[in-house]
């Protein structure tokens, strides 16, 4: 997805000595944004457009799955459900009168919170940011190391345990790893909470970024701190668990591609101390897949927490998205759908251009 | 005078998948302080292995066995923080290919100063005015302007002296060339080895320099070494085994060359046949079937070097061009 492009860099000799070549550009160009742009505009509206219609195909009833027991047998009641949020206009109809609302800002008002999708959304957005910022830190600073760990071991008993280790948490499931050790940790071992954000009763940091942990330290609440770092720590670390894994393959076949670099020889010719060597020539050497990757393991962070968020009541986007869709809350669903594909076109955005800030022969959409 | 840089019976078994094999058996050369020692030879024959050794490069499954002298010390079994105080501070190595051995992503700044500093406890300041002065020593123009570049912002010649000036950062007493010019265009081919020569008369570095360019050595050379499949066939003062070679593989190096440096009157053409890999190297004398002046004897016994009063040596018993003999 990367449209970032390698300058070949083997320039003739015949070029006049004296005369410098051009200074470095910027890495990102004009044209490029307006093309992301664009690319963002037509992507959202594919993407609504699909969730339309697969939750306007799909056979069951947004009223008997939101109205009581009661209003449920009551017909007028339910056509008053179908009335106001529009469910028996045709499919154009709503999809168009949908997109007029977008233009304006709107996303509808959610049916299970009765509240602006808009607010709803950005309400959870920094329990999950929190959340996947979180799992993501922790699947770099683990995983990295562990790939160089397992290139430098490379075929020694310490590599084969590790990649065994990582091919199995790349194909687990997050949330079953999530029940599991929810029964581990908090009913067995009690060492964890079992779930939320705070404690039962505890009061929220007053609100800078929404995200609890950073608020707490900002507001300077070290309690509220540590009770909030208590209750991210298991989520997170599940949610990190395939990035990890993910992270230590790829980081080792980076360690072990790059290793055998001349640069990596002629450094060490130089006299560098070995874990200089590593650090700053081979680790460096490998930056841009290790960005690939954890732009690809924060995508995928997002998506698990659907069902993640749900196991640790963690009321962030992730069960926003889950409970929408059993509620069948079509707004509320299409909202999230929309933002969780903003989010995807960002990372891949911030990916890019890091690519053009870790390697200079790159520039982003030439 | 003693020797700068005396390698004795070099030997090295490289790792490969059908077991070690030997790429370099019985290398003998010495370096002269202030001189330009040259080593030629096809490519294969373990020019390359031979100083990746010296400087204890080569990977830890690597069997290096011999001597290697850095004026008088053994560095072959040295340990590896040792090694590192002689890497890039004693002895320094320009590598074939500029592009490939600079790191893509650092500063030519970076990468000109992180030894210095490592070495010489320079500070960052203090290593970066150094930096330009080697830069300007290079004969680099800006050279204030380059310390913030990156390797692919210039040319191969511009890199390799880049590259030389790494070298000399931390004024070594040998420098290792190993085809510094191989990857350049041949336009600036001249101008990098007469850089390096005209370093080696300021500071007095002795340069080992590897190059397949006979017509190089006999303009910059002082000693000659030829290798043949990991071996030293012919050795001594470069005019001496340009004009008069006495190994039949250097005499035909030289017919290969449309060159006057060949003074053999065998005209112009290369050498028949290929040269040996080294898991399955010809017995005796490796060059024997490629040989027109072979005899029974060479496909059997490995030939002892003969040495002449000019220090002149060659490994060539039937000796077809010894003087008063016609081939
Ligand atoms: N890493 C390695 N593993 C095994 N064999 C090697 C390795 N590197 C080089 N060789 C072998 O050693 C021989 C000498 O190589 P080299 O010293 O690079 O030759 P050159 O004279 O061209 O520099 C070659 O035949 C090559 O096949
Ligand atoms: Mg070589």
């Amino acid at each position: 997805m990367t449209n970032a492009e390698k300058t070949d860099g083997r320039q003739t000799d015949g070029r006049r000595r004296g005369a410098l070549p051009r200074r470095r550009r910027s890495p990102i160009s004009v044209a490029f944004v307006v093309r992301r742009f664009l690319a963002t505009v037509v992507l959202c509206l594919a993407v609504t457009f699909v969730v339309f219609l697969l939750s306007n195909v799909i056979p069951a009833d947004p009223a008997s799955a939101n109205l009581g027991d009661a209003a449920r047998s009551d017909p007028e009641a339910v056509a008053a459900f179908r009335a106001k949020y529009h469910l028996d206009d045709g499919l154009l109809t709503q999809y168009g009168e949908f997109l007029q609302r977008l233009a304006h800002g709107d996303l509808g008002t959610s049916i299970q919170t009765q509240q602006p999708v808009l607010s709803d959304l950005a309400d959870r957005a920094p329990a999950t940011a929190e959340l996947a910022i979180a799992a993501v830190f922790m699947a770099v600073l683990v995983g990295v190391p562990l790939g160089m760990v397992s290139a430098l071991k490379r075929d020694r008993p310490a590599d084969h345990l590790l990649r065994t280790v990582s091919l199995t948490g790349m194909s687990v499931p997050a949330f079953w790893l999530g029940l599991l050790a929810l029964q581990l940790f908090y009913y067995r071992l009690g060492w964890v909470p079992g779930g939320g954000r705070l404690p039962v009763g505890g009061e929220p940091p007053p609100s800078v970024t929404g995200m609890y942990t950073l608020d707490a330290l900002l507001t300077g609440r070290l309690g509220t701190f540590t009770d909030a770092v208590h209750h991210l720590i298991l989520p997170a670390l599940i949610l990190a668990t395939p990035g990890i894994a993910l992270l230590t393959r790829f980081t080792r076949a980076a360690v072990l591609d790059v290793i055998s670099e001349d640069y990596v020889r002629a450094a060490t010719a130089k006299g560098l101390k070995r874990s200089t060597v590593l650090r700053r020539y081979v680790l460096r050497g490998a930056t841009p897949l290790v960005i690939t990757v954890s732009g690809l393991a924060l995508a995928n962070v997002f998506v698990a927490s659907v069902l993640v968020e749900q196991v640790f009541s963690w009321s962030g986007l992730g069960s926003y998205a889950y409970q929408s869709a059993v509620r069948l809350d079509f707004p509320a669903v299409m909202g999230a759908c929309l933002c969780i594909t903003l989010v995807y076109v960002t990372i891949n955005l911030v990916v890019d251009v890091l690519y053009g800030v870790v390697d200079p022969r790159i520039r982003v959409g030439s | 005078m003693t020797p700068v840089l005396e390698i004795r019976d070099l030997r090295v078994k490289m790792p490969t998948p059908r077991g070690h094999v030997t790429v370099v058996d019985g290398v003998d050369l010495t370096a002269e302080p202030e001189s330009i020692a040259g080593i030629a030879g096809e490519s294969g024959s373990g020019k390359t292995i031979t100083m990746l050794a010296v400087l204890g490069l080569l990977p830890p499954d690597a069997i290096v066995e011999g001597s290697a002298r850095l004026a008088g010390r053994e560095l072959i079994g040295l340990p590896e923080r040792e090694l590192r105080a002689v890497r890039g501070r004693r002895m320094a190595m320009i590598f074939q290919d500029p592009l490939a051995s600079l790191h893509p992503m650092l500063t030519i700044g970076r990468q000109l100063t992180d030894h210095m500093r490592a070495h010489l406890g320079l500070g960052r300041a203090k290593a970066r005015a150094r930096a330009v002065e080697l830069l300007a020593e290079v004969r680099l123009p800006d050279p204030a302007g380059m310390l913030d570049r990156h390797p692919h912002e210039f040319s191969g010649g511009m890199r390799q002296r880049v590259a030389i000036a790494m070298a000399l950062a931390c004024e070594p007493e040998v420098i290792i060339g190993d085809e510094p010019t191989t990857a350049l265009d041949v336009t600036v081919q001249a101008g990098i080895l007469r850089l390096l020569d005209r370093l080696r008369r300021e500071s007095g570095v002795t340069v080992v320099l590897v190059t397949h360019d006979l017509g190089v050595m006999s303009a910059l050379a002082d000693t000659l070494s030829v290798f043949y499949s990991g071996r030293v066939v012919e050795t001594g003062t470069a005019g001496t085994v340009l004009r008069r070679p006495r190994h039949p593989y250097t005499a035909g190096l030289l017919a290969a060359l449309p060159s006057p440096e060949a003074k053999v009157d065998q005209g112009v053409r290369p050498i028949p046949g290929t040269p040996p890999v080294p898991g399955d190297r010809p017995s005796g004398c490796a060059f024997h079937p490629r040989c027109p002046h072979g005899v029974d004897q060479c496909a059997v016994e490995v030939p002892a070097p003969v040495e002449l009063d000019d220090r002149h040596r060659f490994a060539c018993p039937p000796d077809p061009f010894a003087a008063g003999r016609t081939s």
